[in-house]
């Protein structure tokens, strides 16, 4: 076990190195550079500018000296705008994507199961070919459109929730909501199958044999088994939700971090692209590894095989 | 018994964070607070119908709270009023104050990028800083007045301007002196920190030099004569400084602060200073700011009513009018032409104005293209292609706010006598709605000029611009204009990131290029953008004759002069068909009718502030 986690460790480091190195050369392989914007400027303003951050240096000087600030956990300064270190930027505005992906994943995980495992249980009935429906449904609509339908039925015309911004549990509601719709119908459908396949294996007939109840036999011995197939996937749901929605946080005026990642690639903003990218890779891994972890704890057969 | 212990822990710890997450609320999740002064903080729930009792409680903490909205009772804030409680988001947000008139003022507008005025790269700043800031002129709707500045003397030559400046003190109470101003300048023109707007300063004797890097700070001609007397000299006596003054107004900058702070200066609440009418009290980057009325400002008394002006940078404009129509915001800074319909029929002030900027098409003589090299370089082939533009139509396609244009100056300026420039000095251009016969006839010459039978045995060619929301309509209304109206069918639009079309076209990678302008402070500012070596000529054209011209603007002393030689060049550029205008972006502003005197600049920066009032 130990020698497997060492191994593990040793290969994130890697990844990560990796994962900074691409992107750090990707962004640079961009035309163009972060002062080339509508507001036009003289060249000599812009060589100015360049000069000032660094960025008219040899490419290779230029990613010594990121890998040299990576080390100490410095991503620099945001270029887009000024004196907003980048590390700063990320620590305020990560907690509330945070916070906001965390809540509509405690949100969908448990509805989705249920709904999962609802329709498994009614299979044939109305409840079964609704909550299908539903989930096709939840899965193909739009995010923008569901934020936007909420946000109109719900607090404008309703006026049961704020409109928009970050300022309170009354204002988490809609953004979690239209978050987790997604999740919950796609989990809904997933946990569905997984049910159908656990219902016929041998251990379900020996437990009703036994006598148990279908209340039982469900919480006891289905959904451990149904679930384990999903603990992957959740490794990386959690990292999607967890970097921010960039619609609902448009949408519901949230401060998060969503925003960030879509606007520092779009205006060239080299630390913050970069900042982000390693950040986010940085969560994917751990986030991987974990998973894997917890994938051993949970089926013993894995651990066995290990 | 292994598994049960982790999964207690791991529900544990999600719930802890998300206790923890409590704290991600807007009203605790600001880094750039400042310390409150008063042990006023309260671990209070954002909530708007608990606004009431903290109202009555803020009275009470009438010392330090500077967000209040019993506004009458707070008209003695302190001099340094930064201070602020947590409370103060909510209570803006909530109700407006009991007394009509004054009070608090919350609006979309936005975002603010840095309040280093030396280090930002957006003069959408500028238009905050309007009202955190303090010049020696202020710029109004139609020119400008004394600020810091109580009076100046222009000398007799015209070359050198003396202000006097009154009594007035930072936000941290030092007093403002000749000598910040000085040190401004010579940040603002220090060529290692390339301030943006260098240009417009180049006005000033010995400033271009020192800017470029070849002369020294010495010998530039601002300087403190004593605590309260600043002098400037300009190099020509036709400039009149005061208008450059107030366009992109130059901040007096505290050298012992921006030393301090180094480059986070301005990054933060704490880490900036304040002379004008207000100082930012919160600042949230990217979400919303707080400004708040600073009471120690000279003309505080009497003007500049409102006392917490709110700023919430609000990224999707539905959002925005939702929230107006709520009745959650009393003004919008700007939205959308899709709106413009809607919100005008559900009875709100809806206020459109032109943006001082002409979104214009360049072609590239010195194009990498070299097919269409000869093409491109023919005149008659330019003024073809224009010609069969329908300038008001495509424009009112792409954006009902939006409209069409055909020349180099916009009608923003005014003569000596008051009367517009554009109008005493007309050009022959196309028109508006375009000229269907000329265009063909400029094409047949260019055709039979160049060696082509026919319109569609022309080279391929490619119209580029940069991803916005108007130009991919715009470069298909105006593909397809050229296809239908003149047969040539080998004109392709495409577009790309802004950053990268932006390198394209100052690499010469381009065809034709749609990019606006912006108009400057004088009328032949924008003239001056198309020399060789312009800002806006990368090199896709040279004429020695505009060039001459340019040249004779800036060396000439008399305002009348400057305007006879820039219609010479107007009309030589037209002719020559390399700029081809196409429309002015439009914007509107939209206020509740409880809001008096709403205005915002719509030549140079500034939000207008000063009447405001919000009679709730």
């Amino acid at each position: 076990m130990k020698k497997y986690i060492l191994q593990r460790v040793v290969i994130s480091l890697v990844t990560v190195w990796l994962i900074a190195t691409c992107s750090f050369f990707l962004i640079h392989a961009l035309p163009g550079d972060p002062f080339s914007t509508e507001r036009i400027m003289s060249v000599e303003t812009k060589e100015k500018m360049l000069a000032y951050y660094g960025l008219d240096r040899p490419i290779l000087e230029q990613y010594g000296t990121f890998m040299k600030n990576l080390l100490h956990g410095d991503f620099g300064y945001s270029l887009k705008n000024p004196g907003q270190s980048v590390n700063g930027i990320i620590a305020e505005k990560f907690p509330v994507s945070a916070m906001l992906g965390i809540m509509s994943w405690l949100v969908s995980l448990p509805l989705g199961l249920l709904f999962g495992i609802l329709a498994a249980r009614k299979h044939g009935t109305a409840v079964d070919y609704g909550l299908v429906a539903f989930s096709v449904l939840g899965v193909s609509v739009p995010v923008f459109i569901v934020a936007s339908l909420f946000q109109y039925l719900f607090a404008i015309k309703l006026g049961w929730f704020p409109v928009s911004r970050w300022r309170g549990w009354s204002y988490t509601v809609l953004p979690v909501l239209t978050l987790s719709f997604g999740s919950i119908a796609g989990r809904t459908r997933s946990m569905r199958t997984l049910m159908f396949e656990v219902m016929s294996e041998d251990y379900v007939k020996t437990a009703k044999a036994k006598g148990l109840s279908a209340r039982e036999i469900v919480w006891r011995h289905q959904i451990r088994n149904a679930i384990i197939p999903m603990i992957p996937t959740m490794g990386m749901e959690i990292v999607g939700i967890l970097m921010g929605s960039f619609v609902v946080e448009n949408i519901f005026s949230i401060p998060g971090i969503g925003a960030y990642f879509v606007t520092s690639v779009q205006s060239l903003d080299y630390s913050m692209t970069l900042g982000l990218t390693v950040f986010l890779g940085i969560f994917v891994v751990v986030a991987n590894f974990l998973v894997d972890l917890i994938y051993g704890l949970v089926d013993p057969r894995i651990r066995v095989a290990k | 018994m292994k598994k049960k212990l982790i999964s207690m822990i791991l529900a544990a710890s999600m719930s802890a964070s998300l206790l923890a997450g409590c704290s991600t609320f807007e009203s605790d999740n600001s880094s750039s607070k400042t310390k409150t002064t008063k042990a006023s903080t309260e671990a209070a729930e954002d909530d708007t119908e608990t606004s009431a009792a903290k109202e009555t409680e803020a009275a009470d903490a009438k010392e330090s709270a500077s967000e209040n909205e019993t506004a009458d009772a707070a008209g003695e804030t302190k001099d340094t009023a930064k201070a602020e409680t947590e409370e103060a988001e909510t209570k803006t947000e909530a109700e407006g104050s009991e007394a009509t008139g004054s009070g608090s003022f919350v609006w979309a507008c936005p975002s603010l990028i840095g309040m280093n005025p030396v280090k930002s790269n957006s003069n959408n700043d500028y238009d905050v800083y309007y009202l955190t800031q303090a010049g020696l002129v202020r710029p109004t709707e139609d020119g400008y007045e004394p600020d810091l500045a109580e009076r100046w003397e222009i000398s007799k030559d015209k070359l050198t301007y003396t202000f006097y400046l009154r009594d007035s003190k930072w936000s941290d109470g030092e007093p403002v002196k000749a000598d910040d101003f000085v040190y401004a300048f010579s940040q603002y023109l220090d060529p290692e920190l390339a301030w943006i707007n260098q240009s417009y300063l180049t006005y000033i004797e010995g400033a271009q030099a020192y800017a470029s890097g070849e002369g020294k700070w010495e010998d530039v001609a601002v300087k403190a004569k004593d605590d309260k007397t600043l002098e400037i000299k300009v190099t020509n006596p036709g400039t009149d400084l005061l208008t450059v003054l107030a366009f992109i107004t130059p901040y007096p900058l505290r050298q012992d602060k921006m030393e301090e702070y180094g480059d986070a200066y301005g990054s933060s609440v704490d880490k900036s200073l304040y002379s004008g009418p207000y100082t930012c009290t919160e600042w949230i980057l990217d979400s919303k700011y707080v400004l708040t009325k600073n009471d120690t400002y000279w003309d505080a008394k009497d003007n500049w009513q409102i006392q917490t002006i709110e700023g919430m940078e609000i990224a999707d404009d539905g959002t925005k009018v939702a929230m107006f129509e709520n009745g959650e915001i009393d003004a919008i800074y700007t939205i959308g032409g899709q709106y413009v319909d809607q919100m005008t029929e559900d009875g709100a002030a809806v206020t459109p104005f032109s943006s001082n900027g002409i979104e214009a098409m360049y072609f590239n003589e010195n194009t990498k293209n070299e097919a269409a090299k000869e093409v491109l370089s023919n005149a008659d082939f330019r003024k073809a292609l224009s010609y069969a533009l329908n300038r008001e139509g495509i424009a009112q396609a792409v954006n009902p706010l939006f409209h069409g244009y055909n020349r180099i100056t916009t009608e923003v300026y005014t003569d000596g006598n008051g009367k517009k420039v554009t109008d005493e000095y007309p050009v022959e251009c196309a028109p508006l709605a375009g000229d269907e016969e000329k265009a063909k006839e400029y094409l047949d010459k260019a055709l039979k000029a160049l060696g082509y039978a026919d319109a569609s045995e022309l080279p391929d060619m490619t119209l580029m611009s940069y991803e916005r929301d108007d130009h991919k309509l715009m470069g298909e209304m105006m593909v397809d204009a050229w296809k239908s109206i003149l047969g040539i069918t080998s004109i392709k639009y495409e577009q790309y990131p802004i950053n990268t079309a932006i390198g394209n076209f100052y690499a010469l990678s381009f065809d034709m290029f749609v990019i606006g302008t912006e108009g400057g402070v004088f009328p032949y500012s924008n003239a001056m953008n198309f020399k060789t070596g312009g800002d806006l000529n990368p090199g896709y054209w040279s004429n020695e004759k505009y060039d001459s011209l340019i040249a004779k603007i800036s060396e000439s002393t008399d305002a009348k002069e400057q305007n006879d030689i820039l219609n010479q060049a107007e009309q030589l550029i037209l002719d020559e068909g390399i700029y081809c205008p196409l429309y002015m972006q439009g914007q509107a502003t939209v206020a509740q009718d409880y809001v008096e005197n709403f205005s915002v600049a719509k030549k140079g920066y500034g939000y207008f502030f000063k009447d405001l009032k919000v009679n709730k």
